[in-house]
């Protein structure tokens, strides 16, 4: 299939758009510091299948590393209503799918729109930052919080970035040695807001309800299989799906398993979208 | 005994918390390594922890009613400008920060 494709400049934004009709629309968005980059072959399997993919920067996550220092978790929240919104006026199916803080988003979309989303997929959800990574001292880390020194902390990226696989770990090092695709350090107001956001999509789980694939690493470096788990069991979902990977880190879409995981997300999409053939049987019937 | 030992703890952690200010305040961490600067703000969190739970303990401890409030104020101290402080005027709130931590540090001496 032929389409448009959009790669903005100074923007790592992309829109993957069929000019004929496509099954649906896909919404991505990426993990905390980092940027739709990370989305991007994700989000181009997923045109190659049929789909108009949208992914774009959050806010505090532009050009200006500054930002991240006075987002409000409100902001992502507005960001992902007002993108989803615009995409249900344009679709008939909006899927929406995000990795780390984007799983979180995606999940509260799911919340906001429990009968409007055709499906949700959550990669390496972080509802808790309690993975093996972390150093010991991240006991300080509430009392960083509320203090100023929440503005002084950058718990820089290290080894491995969410990487098990070597080759791939040091491309992603390369990567970020050059700065362009997403930031070297998680900034403590970075994690406190991703964290605010998180115990507020935890508290309104239940009502989650559109069809649902979560997938988790074992082995995730940044926050463990709890988040899940606990996703897992609070929604009301009837129609969900959760995965355990057994041999990548956080970065699923990059790591050992992820054609794995692009065809666990792509039969997922498929064995939901509607099409408007179904829809006028189903009025028929 | 126990309220001199709480005023060394304080008067201690209060001189090292300032001094860790100061020098987070003049941009100590730019000049450091990634992960040592990552370590070095946790060491900050460590005396700022010690000295909350310290100023807490002489609010408990300390005899007067007067002294006892005071204490506590300076204790609520870092949550309180932590509370109002923002990312544009991190400057202003950091001095102000210092100047608490010194207060305090003199109001034990003193008293």
């Amino acid at each position: 299939m032929r389409g448009q494709k959009v790669f903005p400049e100074m923007t790592l934004d992309f829109i993957l758009k069929h000019n004929e009709k496509s099954k649906g629309a896909v919404l991505l968005f990426h993990g905390l510091t980092g940027s739709p980059f990370e989305l991007k072959k994700y989000g181009q399997f997923l045109y190659n299948s049929g789909y108009d993919v949208f992914a774009e920067c959050l806010p505090g996550h532009g050009e200006k590393f500054d930002e991240i220092y006075t987002v409000k978790y409100e902001d992502w929240l507005n960001f992902a209503y007002s993108r989803f919104e615009k995409l249900k006026s344009e679709y008939e199916n909006v899927f929406v799918s995000g990795l780390c803080l984007g799983a979180v988003l995606a999940l509260a979309v799911g919340i906001k729109y429990r009968n409007k989303v055709s499906g949700i997929i959550a990669l390496s959800t972080t509802l808790y930052l309690d993975g093996w990574r972390l150093p010991w001292y991240k006991c300080f880390m509430p009392l960083a919080f509320c203090t100023i020194l929440r503005f002084y902390y950058n718990y820089p990226e290290c080894e491995p970035h969410g990487v098990k696989n070597i080759k791939t770990r040091n491309a992603v090092k390369k990567l970020l040695a050059k700065g362009d695709v997403g930031m070297n350090d998680f900034p403590m107001t970075g994690f406190r807001e991703l964290l605010e956001l998180s115990a507020s999509v935890r508290k309104r789980l239940k009502n989650v309800v559109a069809p649902i694939l979560l997938i988790h690493s074992k082995e995730d470096d940044l926050t463990s299989l709890r988040s899940a788990e606990i996703v897992n069991r609070k929604i009301s979902s009837k129609d969900k799906e959760y995965i355990i990977l057994y041999d990548s880190y956080h970065m699923v879409l990059y790591d050992n398993e992820k054609e794995f995981v692009f065809d666990k997300a792509l039969k997922f999409l498929d064995s939901h979208y509607k099409t408007s053939v179904e829809e006028s049987e189903l009025l028929c019937v | 005994m126990c309220l001199k030992i709480l005023e060394i703890l304080f008067v201690l952690s209060a001189v090292v918390l300032t001094t860790q200010l100061i020098t987070l305040f003049f941009g100590i961490t730019k000049k450091m390594e990634p992960m040592k600067a990552s370590a070095y703000v946790s060491a900050v969190a460590m005396a700022l922890f010690i000295y909350v739970v310290t100023a807490i303990g002489l609010a408990i401890f300390l005899p007067s009613l007067h002294s006892k409030l005071i204490m506590l104020v300076f204790a609520i101290s870092p949550f309180l400008i932590g509370k109002v402080a923002s990312y544009p005027k991190l400057k202003i709130f950091s001095i102000f920060q210092i100047l608490c931590v010194i207060m305090s540090c003199g109001y034990i001496l003193t008293i």
